[in-house]
């Protein structure tokens, strides 16, 4: 048997650091998803700037990301992870491979969002003499705000899963607390406390984004 | 003033082409309110989004003022749309913005300054009728009300046109009525010409002065409102007044009725075409003792099944026998009115 006491400071920076990895990697993940979102979106046929050059280009690479598996993503991405962090250990260390698997992932439910966005409002505001920049501004993003929020959550759950993943291979935070002590070192009260704080992290977020919608979804 | 020379859209590819619009010309003068009415798929919203240009024609001239409009750059055109206000079947506003956030999201596109926006927000409201309501969420509002929220939205520029594309197909009679004399009385005291696009020929006959039946994306027949309903020429022309005349009639029809058996309980059953597959009305007799009989019927075959209506005399019954009648009915389910 191994041990069964818990390091509460050894917890705390394990929480720390889980937070830490996935707030700031969902908070780039959504301005660059959004951005890629906006492009998918408007580049589409039919779309604000058709441009199908542009839109099957993105539309692969987004494809692409999304097709590789997030274990296989972060060793992949370890020469990117040296050139940018330095190191390819600790919670910083994650973030690249973090932000390259959700981007992909929220761009494509950003799209699903304005898709929902009622082209009769797109083609009433054209008819208002509005530029495509207005129409996105004060049209398209306010109109799927809700549907942008809940993508923003769902998003943030799967990084907390993906973190753990990280964690096992090196990034810190719960999961690597889970694995290295609580599995490799048969430490069931270790194990089982980062389980229920995992859990609690993504009902957490989850109840947050349901909030959110619940407040600014006017319809 | 807006000419239309030789307008022809053709959609699809090569071999599959559709002539949504074809070589159609029409000049429409400023103040007037025009009606252009046709079936569905005869191309007149094409017609009218080829106007303010959301729809590029692919041949021939539209012509605002005399400003050549396919020839507008980009900015040209946004500016020359806001003078051109349009209103729409399912009033297309924004469910996140408020209604007086509605109404000034034309002038946040055109750049007016924030006091002018909640000055003329506030003007436009009122005028609409919708006084108490603007801080109100779209959602919030009955039919009537979006609809209105749409025509303060179309005028929030000040345009000299408003496009009107079946802007009150959506909504019940009495509250078409309303709208329509809100237009009307919008034209009269801005003076806005209105192009009004529609399949009802109440609409028309309520307000417009000129008009234009299209079938198959051609004007088959034009003139006054008037001079098309006294003289039909064109049959489609003449399906439109006829059915104007048999809906006028169903009011004294029931009028008729009510005289003749003043006993019992008198029932319009009205068939829309839809899910009336099933032998509704025998269905309702057989759970019921009492004698019914259809007293007057008009019932027409269409794609997806009989439409029409149908009416029912009941007598020798009790209230609560009637009642069950007409719940099978309105569960089958059919509209009744008891009359």
């Amino acid at each position: 048997m191994g041990e069964t006491t818990l390091n509460i400071e050894q917890l705390l920076t394990a929480v720390y650091e889980t937070v830490f990895m996935t707030f700031v990697s969902l908070l780039f993940a959504s301005v660059f998803g959004l951005l890629i979102g906006i492009l998918l979106y408007c580049t589409q046929s039919g779309g604000l700037l058709e441009n199908k050059f542009i839109n099957r280009i993105t539309d692969m690479i987004v494809n692409i990301l999304r097709a590789i598996p997030f274990l296989i993503l972060l060793i992949l991405l370890i020469p990117l992870t040296r050139a940018l962090v330095g190191s390819m250990l600790g919670a910083k260390a994650a973030l690249p491979p973090l932000i390259a698997a959700a981007t992909p992932f929220f761009a494509r439910m950003c799209v699903i969002a304005f898709q929902e966005v009622d082209k009769g409002t797109i083609e009433a505001s054209k008819a208002m003499g509005a530029s495509t920049s207005q129409i996105i501004g004060k049209v398209l993003l306010p109109e799927a705000m809700p549907a942008i929020v809940s993508g923003i959550a769902v998003t943030g759950i799967s990084l907390v899963g993906y973190t753990a993943m990280a964690g096992a291979i090196g990034a810190g935070g719960l999961g690597n607390l889970a694995y290295m002590y609580g599995f490799a070192r048969r430490n069931p009260a270790v194990l089982y406390t980062s389980t229920v704080i995992i859990v609690l992290i993504v009902f957490a977020i989850q109840w947050i984004g349901d909030a959110i919608v619940k407040k600014i979804d006017k319809r | 003033m807006i000419e239309l020379k030789n307008v022809t859209k053709v959609f699809g590819n090569k071999e599959d082409q559709i002539h949504a619009v074809n070589g159609v010309s029409l000049t429409i003068h400023d103040g007037e309110i025009f009606g252009i009415i046709g079936y569905s798929g005869a191309g007149k919203s094409t017609l009218v989004r080829i106007i303010n240009q959301l729809e590029r024609q692919s041949a021939g001239d539209v012509i605002i003022d005399g400003r050549v409009m396919q020839d507008l750059n980009k900015k040209e055109l946004n500016s020359e749309r806001q003078s051109i206000g349009m209103i729409f079947q399912h009033f297309n506003l924004l469910w996140s913005r408020t209604v007086r956030g509605n109404i000034e999201l034309p002038l946040e596109f055109a750049g007016v300054p924030k006091e002018e926006r909640q000055r003329r927000s506030r003007e436009l409201i009122h005028m609409v009728g919708l006084d108490g309501r603007e801080n109100a969420y779209p959602s919030e509002l009955s039919g009537g009300q979006k609809q209105r929220v749409g025509i303060a939205r179309a005028l929030a520029n000040n345009p000299k046109i408003l496009l009107s594309d079946e802007a009150t197909s959506a909504l019940d009679p009495d509250t078409t009525e309303q709208i329509l004399d809100l237009l009307k009385h919008i034209n009269e005291t801005l003076g806005i010409t209105i192009v009004m696009i529609t399949h009802q020929m109440e609409v028309v006959q309520r307000v417009c002065t000129r008009m234009a039946v299209m079938s198959e994306g051609k004007i088959v027949e034009e003139g006054t409102v008037r001079e098309l309903f006294e003289h039909p020429r064109h049959e489609i022309t003449k399906r439109f007044v006829q059915n104007l005349e048999e809906t006028s009639s169903i009011e004294e029809l029931a009028e008729r009725l009510k005289t003749k058996y003043p006993d019992g309980q008198l029932l319009r059953v009205t068939f829309s075409g839809e899910n009336t597959h099933d032998a509704i009305i025998a269905d309702a007799i057989r759970k019921v003792s009492f004698p019914v009989s259809i007293v007057a019927s008009s019932i027409n075959d269409s794609a997806t099944g009989p439409y029409g209506v149908t009416y029912l005399h009941l007598y020798r019954g009790t209230d609560s026998e009637y009642n069950t009648f007409v719940e099978s009915l309105v569960n089958a389910p059919v509209k009744v009115e008891v009359l």
